[in-house]
């Protein structure tokens, strides 16, 4: 089954959705593009494809994997912890035949993305995480779309991957200060604002981070050197 | 009631404003005569502190010898080493045409050089200008609001970071001399439009209105207190500031002799013709707008009257105001301004201070 959804100009990106088996569970992902792989954690509901999947999958093989405890992949009842999700979610990867990936998340995906980034560390190349909704200023309280994971938040510290970070402006989920706590407790964060941009950015404004995330994707910690031309009459 | 004094740092030869049109060649500057305004200018603005004025202001223009600021940064760098008490206001760098991060920078380091005095209005600037940086005209509003959230945040993030904008990409952003003023120096926002009013409440700044007459200023200001309210705050009287010309005279008579030679030349209209007619002027310059007017002329007392009436029907808590267009001497400007300072400030500080007194708690939460 295909699934072919347009793009916000027009231009339509066809996905495939195929099945891997992990540990007698079948897990659902979709796929689309060529290139270097990108795996994406899509953040609930079906496995549609984000805009910006679309918009990424123009320069990448794109995996859009379906996380176990959303949609409707056969909930495991023993995946429930974001790290045993993470476990899952790594052998599926592997089950698809993609050995090293940059690894998307948004939002309340974050926790397995950074538990993939911690366990799987030899085949995640990367970080992208899109508002993510882990780390709270202290002497916050844990609300609704947080994970409360303390382990993770000691182990932060061991993700030397390049880690992306970016938050939108208009953000009113996540506190101002969200971006600076991951720079703080990740060794190799690079920390963006979305301007104008909200929690949703991923569905609502994918162009306007797509320049960054490609970049970052391609280059790593280069992404912060400008390489576009910039003169008019060469 | 606060009072600014609008350091312009005027050319002081007729010659170059008798040239129509805008911009005005290079060819009309003269060393000697430029050398003579900036020294009289900073001797002006340290002449305003010494009489109480509570801030000195300058505003980035181009290609005038109206305003010889281009740089307003430059100039108010130089104001912080003369004038010793008050507050150097930038009223402002023009943010839709330069480099936010830049501009981010220059502000601390200002902040640093007057020793946390700061306070800055984010300006559009006006048609004219565009052309001199070469900015499209039907983006500069746009600019405008990404560029002041920008510098905000540039001045604030305690992390280097990247900016996705609309118009601006930075991907390492750390600003370092961070300012002195926690979290940032008072900032404002341009408000001569129910627009950039919305903005600048959305963004907790305070609001700049230029040069419209009392009935106008009551509805940008009305406006923005209504915004205010909507996104849960209340702006205290120093949140407001107008800029206005002014001259004060002995009495009536004496005032409305100057009033008859405040501008020369075609004044302030001059700089939309020309190349500066290339764009059609901003509404302000517009029959309503005020570019050119004295908004406060009088004697002492009838200016007392103008800006306690002014404040009842607008809340604006800080006037800016110039006491001269390039049409008065030296000497009457001076002494414009020394009437204003012993004869009009004492009488007026007492305007809207019970208000902001009830609001001093929340002003220090915003950095006002």
């Amino acid at each position: 089954m295909n699934n072919a959804t347009p793009s916000a100009d027009g231009c339509v990106t066809t996905f495939t959705k195929h099945f891997v088996q992990v540990d007698g569970v079948q897990i659902r992902y979709l796929e689309a593009g060529q290139g270097s792989p990108v795996v994406v954690l899509h953040e609930s509901g079906s496995a549609t494809p984000s805009p910006l999947n679309h918009l990424l999958a123009r320069q990448f093989r794109v995996i859009a994997l379906e996380i176990s405890t959303f949609g409707r992949t056969p909930v495991d009842e023993q995946s429930s912890s974001p790290r045993d999700v993470a476990r899952m979610l790594a052998r599926a990867t592997a089950a698809a035949g993609v050995d090293h990936y940059v690894l998307v998340s948004t939002a309340a995906g974050a926790p397995i993305a950074l538990w993939q980034a911690i366990d799987a560390s030899e085949r995640v190349d990367a970080l992208v995480l899109i508002s993510p909704s882990v780390l709270l200023p202290v002497g916050r309280t844990t609300t609704s779309g947080f994970t409360d994971d303390p382990e993770l938040e000691r182990r932060l510290g061991e993700i030397q991957v390049p880690t992306l970070v970016l938050l939108g402006t208009n953000d009113e989920v996540l506190p101002p200060q969200t971006g600076q706590m991951y720079v703080e407790r990740l060794p190799n964060c690079y920390y963006v604002l979305v301007y104008d941009a909200s929690h949703a950015m991923e569905t609502e404004r994918p162009e306007a981070l797509l320049a960054a995330v490609c970049d970052f994707v391609e280059r790593r910690g280069a992404f912060i050197v400008e390489r576009q031309s910039t003169a008019i009459n060469p | 009631m606060k009072a600014s004094f609008f350091c312009t740092n005027s050319y002081l030869s007729a010659e170059a404003f008798r040239y129509r049109g805008w911009p005005t060649p290079p060819a009309l500057f003269r060393s000697e005569v430029g050398l003579r305004s900036v020294n009289f200018a900073l001797e002006q603005a340290k002449l305003a502190d010494e009489l109480g004025f509570d801030w000195v202001s300058c505003s980035e223009h181009h290609y005038t010898p109206l305003l010889q600021t281009p740089n307003a940064n430059v100039f108010a760098a130089a104001l912080s080493q003369v004038v010793c008490r008050a507050k150097i206001a930038v009223l402002g760098p023009l943010v839709s045409m330069n480099n936010p991060v830049r501009i981010a920078e220059e502000l601390a380091m200002l902040d640093q050089l007057s020793g946390g005095r700061l306070v800055v209005l984010f300006l559009r600037g006006t048609p004219n200008e565009f052309l001199a940086y070469g900015a499209n005209p039907d983006e500069t509003r746009a600019r405008t609001q990404e560029a002041s959230v920008l510098i905000t945040r540039a001045l604030t993030e305690p992390q280097p970071f990247g900016w996705e904008g609309r118009f601006y990409r930075f991907r390492t952003v750390s600003v370092w001399p961070g300012p002195i003023q926690r979290p940032h120096p008072p900032l404002y926002y341009s408000g001569n439009s129910l627009e950039s009013a919305t903005f600048a409440a959305a963004q907790h700044l305070g609001l700049g209105v230029s040069f419209y007459p009392p009935h106008v200023v009551a509805q940008m200001t009305g406006h923005y207190k209504q915004e205010c309210a909507k996104h849960g705050w209340e702006p205290s009287p120093d949140q407001i500031l107008y800029r206005s010309f002014s001259a004060v005279g002995e009495d009536d008579k004496e005032a409305a002799a100057l009033q008859a030679k405040f501008f020369v030349g075609a004044g302030i209209d001059n700089l939309f013709r020309g190349r500066g007619a290339a764009l059609a002027p901003p509404t302000q310059s517009q029959a309503g707008f005020g570019l050119g007017e004295l908004r406060f002329c009088g004697g002492p007392d009838t200016v007392v009257r103008q800006i306690a009436d002014f404040h009842e029907a607008t809340g604006v808590g800080v006037i800016d105001t110039a006491f001269d267009g390039a049409g008065l001497t030296l000497q009457e400007s001076a002494k414009s301004m020394r009437l204003f300072a012993t004869e009009v400030l004492p009488r007026i500080r007492h305007i809207g201070i019970d208000v902001a007194r009830q609001q001093e708690p929340a002003m220090a939460a915003t950095g006002a």
